[in-house]
């Protein structure tokens, strides 16, 4: 069953004239736990395609249908409320909110979303052991280094269990060893607790540790492999 | 982890540059404050200066009388109106006096003076006149002496215990002149009425001016600038339409509008000084967006209201004004409540000059709520609008935009 259906989805960006088609005529599907990666050249629409998935970046045409949504027909306030609720972000770097601390920050979605404090600081605890920075807690992200940072958004995107979490180049900024264990936290998570992740790259390692991997070139789908 | 939280933490991220902010507010309220305390201190006391020593803040006249201060203009306070003074029960006091001109002449020297004939118990209840004798004694009830200007003593060398005989036209343009015992000298903060004024009984007046009975004014006195409007209202329908009433802004009017155009223009120099301020104000939190709008992108991506994440930057422009006015607070307080409990007394040729130009050469501060809460309200007002710039850079923000940057 999908959780995710993106139907004829088109990105027209119409600066100074010239008209850049960055996604074309998209269509895809996901299902609950997938740990897809898409990949592809620079300038193939990675990004475009995730920010429309994210609720972030308004498509010229299409739809993205997130849990029987259509979630640009919504309005902006229930959009951003939506986004709160159903998907978690992780971006390429620079996170987190750099006057709070690792634990502040994680905590700071389930504040937005009203749970209660006793509620926060448990799974807060919990998160941030799962993603291996427990003794962090009290650090400002400006104390952390790039794989840690990375690791407390992870931490951040799963406090609000969104049905799915989109991470555009979470790697990009890493060295190799935090990127392996950035992606051994991501897929352990996805195993054990079939949390959904889609991710875009250019690193071949990450790809290989995808267990679907959708290529774009050009703003349309050249392939779509699972493994 | 509330928005208070957030918005103390980013106010201290660039501790240097809100530092500078804050200081700007401070010295805006600081001079605002001071300049404030100075012009009401100093109108407060200008007034009372006037009204004390001339007007008073009520006078029942003659209606010809504002127009020709003339003995021909006085008017016989009957029985029906000093019966309505004492029904009235906002007056506290009120005393007659008899206004008019004569020639002061000694031996050597004469010179022009204003003559003030007085109940000399009333009126030292409502301008406590006998404060300013330095040398001699103040008038009795029915005395026959005179007390004279320091100034215009020494100028016909007279001292008390002399004689000095006075010339005028009494009522009607009938020959006034007589001799009178000097009983004391006045020494008035204002250096002018020094020079040209003596008092003496209102009846001792009367008998000199041929005037019997006769008043150019009553002085009335009540409790206060605040209580002048009503009893002035209460006074108006007198029945006699020889009669009326004035208060003491329309008897000064020359005094309203002096402070009228010292308080417009402080007002433009505050208005400027609050203008650079905001200015000051608004470019740090241009900066301070522009630094933070992948932040502030973030924020809204991961699921932030932007009407929440406004409030965390009003909050922000709210705290940096109140510490402005806080800091300034601290410092003004015992600063301003100091100088209020002891003017400044300006001597030597300043002095002089001040008193030339009619003012008592002191430097009054006020430090009434007014002077305090004026500025507050307008930092106040200051921060609200700043803060629709970041607010509405906020609300309008591109959040994919400001998640490439
Ligand atoms: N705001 C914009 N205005 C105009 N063109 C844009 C804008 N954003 C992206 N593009 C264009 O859209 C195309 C797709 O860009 P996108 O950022 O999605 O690519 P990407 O696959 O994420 O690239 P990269 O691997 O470098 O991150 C590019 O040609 C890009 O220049
Ligand atoms: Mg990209």
């Amino acid at each position: 069953m999908s959780i995710i259906n993106i139907k004829n989805l088109t990105k027209i960006y119409d600066g100074s004239g010239l008209e850049v088609v960055a996604v074309n005529n998209i269509n895809l599907e996901f299902a609950k736990g997938e740990f897809a990666a898409i990949v592809g050249p620079s300038g193939s629409g990675k990004t475009t395609l995730l920010n429309m998935l994210g609720g972030l970046d308004r498509p010229t045409s299409g739809e993205v249908v997130i849990d029987n949504q259509n979630i640009w027909e919504l309005s902006s306030r229930k959009l951003t409320n939506f986004r709160l609720k159903n998907i978690g972000f992780v971006f390429q770097s620079y996170n987190l909110i750099p006057v709070l601390t690792a634990g502040e920050n994680t905590e700071f979605i389930m504040h937005l979303q009203g749970r209660s404090k006793n509620e926060r600081q448990n799974r807060t605890k919990e998160l941030l052991e799962a993603v291996g920075i427990g003794d962090r807690l009290k650090s400002r992200p400006n104390k952390l280094s790039g794989g840690q940072q990375q690791r407390v958004a992870v931490a951040r995107a799963l406090a609000s269990k969104p049905t799915f979490i989109l991470a555009d180049e979470p790697t990009a900024n890493l060295d190799s060893k935090s990127t392996e264990t950035l992606l051994d936290i991501m897929e352990t998570l996805n195993k054990t607790e079939n949390i959904t992740f889609i991710f875009s790259t250019h690193d071949a390692r990450v790809m290989k540790k995808a267990r679907r991997v959708i290529t774009l070139v050009d703003g349309k789908v050249d392939s779509d492999v699972t493994k | 982890m509330n928005l208070f939280k957030i918005a103390w933490r980013n106010l201290w991220r660039n501790k240097k540059r809100t530092l500078i902010t804050i200081a700007s507010v401070f010295f805006g309220v600081l001079w605002a404050v001071l300049l404030k305390s100075l012009q009401t201190g100093s109108f407060d006391n200008m007034v009372d200066n006037m009204v004390k020593f001339t007007s008073g803040y009520i006078q029942v006249q003659n209606i010809d009388y504002k127009q020709t201060k003339s003995l021909n203009n006085s008017f016989n306070p009957d029985s029906s109106l000093l019966s309505l003074l004492e029904q009235t029960s906002d007056v506290l006091i009120y005393t007659p006096r008899l206004e008019s001109f004569a020639l002061a002449a000694s031996e050597e020297q004469s010179f022009g003076t204003a003559v003030f004939g007085v109940c000399p118990e009333n009126e030292e209840q409502i301008s406590n006149l006998s404060q300013w004798i330095v040398d001699g004694a103040y008038l009795v009830a029915s005395d026959d002496g005179i007390i004279v200007g320091e100034l215009l003593a020494k100028n016909l060398d007279v001292v008390p215990g002399d004689t000095l005989a006075l010339i005028g036209q009494g009522y009607h343009g009938v020959q006034a002149a007589g001799l009178f015992p000097v009983r004391g000298l006045l020494r008035f903060p204002i250096p002018d009425l020094n020079r040209q004024i003596l008092y003496m009984d209102i009846e001792t007046a009367q008998n000199f001016f041929q005037a019997s009975g006769l008043v150019t004014s009553l002085v009335l006195m009540v409790d206060g600038p605040s209580m002048v409007e009503p009893v002035v209202a209460q006074l108006k329908n007198i029945k006699n339409p020889e009669i009326i009433t004035y208060s003491w802004e329309e008897l000064q009017p020359q005094l309203v509008q002096l402070i009228a155009g010292k308080t417009s223009s402080g007002k433009i120099f505050i208005g400027i000084l609050f203008m650079l301020v905001g200015f000051g104000i608004l470019g740090t939190f241009i900066m301070m967006v522009a630094e933070r709008k992948r932040e502030l992108g973030i924020m809204i991506a991961i699921g932030m209201q932007r009407v929440r994440l406004s409030a965390i930057l009003f909050l922000e422009s709210l705290l940096i004004g109140a510490l402005g006015v806080f800091c300034s607070y601290l410092f003004c307080l015992p600063f301003v409540g100091y100088f209020v409990k002891n003017p400044i007394r300006i001597g030597g040729e300043m002095a002089e000059v001040w008193g030339d130009m009619g003012f008592e050469p002191v430097i009054m501060f006020s430090g009434s709520m007014e002077v305090f809460s004026g500025p507050a309200v307008t930092v106040f007002i200051i921060s609200i609008i700043i803060s629709i710039y970041p607010i509405t850079s906020v609300i309008r923000m591109k959040t994919v935009n400001a998640l490439r940057t």
